[in-house]
């Protein structure tokens, strides 16, 4: 599903990952290690299409990563940054606004869908009727991830999904995604639990460049 | 009209100059440093004013149509300059779209006040024309600037947010409604709350000079009703046209948003006519633009 071939990524002009090699199969779940600003957020923004690599190659679901392909790619993706802000109102309506797009409009989930998945979250159902402003920045990561994983798209990309959770809910979160044999995950993580159950451990401090 | 406002005389009117001696002891027993500033400012609107009074009395007495259009076309020009500078987002890219967005409102706006509400003979009368126009620009103006502030800034600092909803799916005006949504709130909320006090904490400037100047308090209202009016749904469309067409110059196709310096180098020629027509179909056909260019994200 993906696929880096020594892959070199700069960050605004500045030389950040050199030689990065690895393959991530459809189901597997692979998780970025490193400290902070040692390139994770920049390799998901770079499978987006956010950033073009400086030298290698990249194949998502067997596509090639170059200029003009960027907006394919995003059809498989879903991705979610660690902090969120949006002016919306209503919690419902920030979990629901990515259904609005034209290319999502099918995917519109019911009740019954969003409901489950809020519970498989730890979130409880009232919270969709709360104004965003009064939900905390960890809740408002896990609406997002809600929104995310209701899109059932074949790539997820998670940036620290967890860091603002406690340990309970973390491992609850994470041993669910793991049940899902048909999700690829790529997370960017510092919690052990994402480390331990993952498939991959992808090391970003190998590659950075000093 | 019988005009029977008391006279002032210049005499009279250099003495209410007096009033500022009083501001001015305690801006300079406090140290604030204003003194200059305030007699300077004071200076600069006596000088405008004078200079107004004598075009608009020339321009009044003339009554040309031609000079009166000409007139309005400055206003806009003037209104579109002071947008793109104290926007920070200048350059010729953002002159074209900024002024059009303005004079569209206008057209608009002056052909339901002028020519359907009060059926002027002569659509162009200086004595309506110019002090209606005038008044709707400086509003949509005002709008405008805080519109394209709010939406460039809250997009440099919620950057990412904007990758969050093309990553998940969005096309770039979907991914931008929250932007433009931010950018609508905050223009929007200090007018709206003027709106509703207005008549209780503020008497309009235009009311109050009408009366002044020997209308009917009941007329005078009507003419304020009218203007609110205009003036509310003129800096709407003002506002909505800039910045559903200003995006283009904004973020470049493959993503990236270009900083305020990038943006005011972008000349008309570099400005991709594909991408402006693309912006006009879909504001006109109502519809989000489909994606038919590949690298566009």
């Amino acid at each position: 599903m993906i696929v880096f071939n020594d892959v070199n990524i700069s960050h605004e002009n500045t030389p950040l990952l050199e030689g990065m090699s690895f393959r991530i199969k459809k189901g597997q779940k692979a998780v970025l290690k490193g400290r902070s600003g040692s390139g994770k957020s920049s390799i998901m923004k770079t499978i987006l299409g956010f950033h073009l690599p400086q030298k290698g190659e990249i194949f998502i679901k067997d596509i090639a990563l170059k200029a003009g392909n960027e907006k394919l790619i995003r059809e498989f993706t879903s991705w979610v940054p660690q902090d969120i802000w949006t002016p919306l109102e209503r919690v419902k309506d920030f979990l629901l606004y990515p259904f609005s797009f034209k290319i999502n409009h099918h995917l519109y989930p019911d009740t019954k869908a969003i409901g489950e998945m809020l519970d498989q979250l730890m979130l409880p159902v009232s919270l969709l009727e709360k104004p965003v402003k009064q939900i905390s920045g960890g809740e408002k990561q896990r609406i997002a991830l809600c929104s995310s994983l209701l899109l059932k798209k074949d790539i997820i990309l998670w940036d620290e999904p967890t860091s603002a959770l406690d340990d309970y809910t973390k491992e609850h979160i994470c041993s669910f995604i793991m049940q899902q044999p048909e999700l690829t995950l790529l997370v960017s993580s510092h919690d052990a639990y994402w480390i331990e159950a993952s498939d991959i451990i992808i090391k970003t401090e190998e590659y950075h460049v000093a | 009209m019988l005009l029977n406002t008391y006279h002032i005389s210049w005499l009279s009117l250099s003495l209410a100059y007096i009033l500022l001696a009083f501001p001015l002891y305690i801006f300079w027993k406090y140290k604030t440093g204003l003194v200059k500033e305030t007699l300077i400012s004071f200076a600069r609107m006596t000088l405008q004013l004078a200079l107004v009074g004598l075009y608009l009395g020339l321009i009044f007495n003339l009554n040309n149509v031609w000079i009166n259009i000409g007139w309005v076309f400055i206003m806009i020009g003037v209104a579109t300059i002071t947008t793109t500078q104290r926007s920070g987002l200048k350059g010729r890219a953002f002159f074209v779209p900024v002024s059009l967005a303005l004079l569209v409102s206008i057209v608009l706006i002056d052909t339901f006040f002028l020519g359907a509400i009060l059926q002027l003979e002569n659509f162009f009368e200086a004595r309506y024309f110019i002090p209606i126009t005038g008044m709707i620009i400086g509003n949509c103006m005002e709008r405008n600037i805080i519109a394209l502030n709010t939406f460039y800034d809250t997009l440099t600092k919620e950057y990412e947010v904007y990758q969050y909803y093309i990553a998940n799916g969005a096309s770039r005006q979907e991914a931008l409604r929250p932007f433009i949504s931010e950018a609508i709130q905050k223009s929007f909320n200090p007018l709206i709350a003027n709106t509703a006090v207005i008549g209780l904490i503020a008497l309009p400037g235009m009311m109050t000079g009408q009366i002044l100047g020997g209308s009917a308090p009941g007329l005078a209202i009507k003419y304020q009703i009218l203007l609110m009016l205009g003036i509310f749904t003129a800096s709407l469309s003002t506002v909505y046209i800039t910045l559903r067409s200003v995006t283009p110059h904004l973020i470049s196709a493959s993503g990236i948003l270009l900083s305020k310096q990038q943006v005011s180098n972008k000349t008309v020629k570099q400005l991709s006519v594909y991408e402006l027509h693309q912006e006009l179909v879909s504001l006109s056909v109502g519809k989000q633009k489909v994606n038919t260019d590949p690298s566009f994200s």
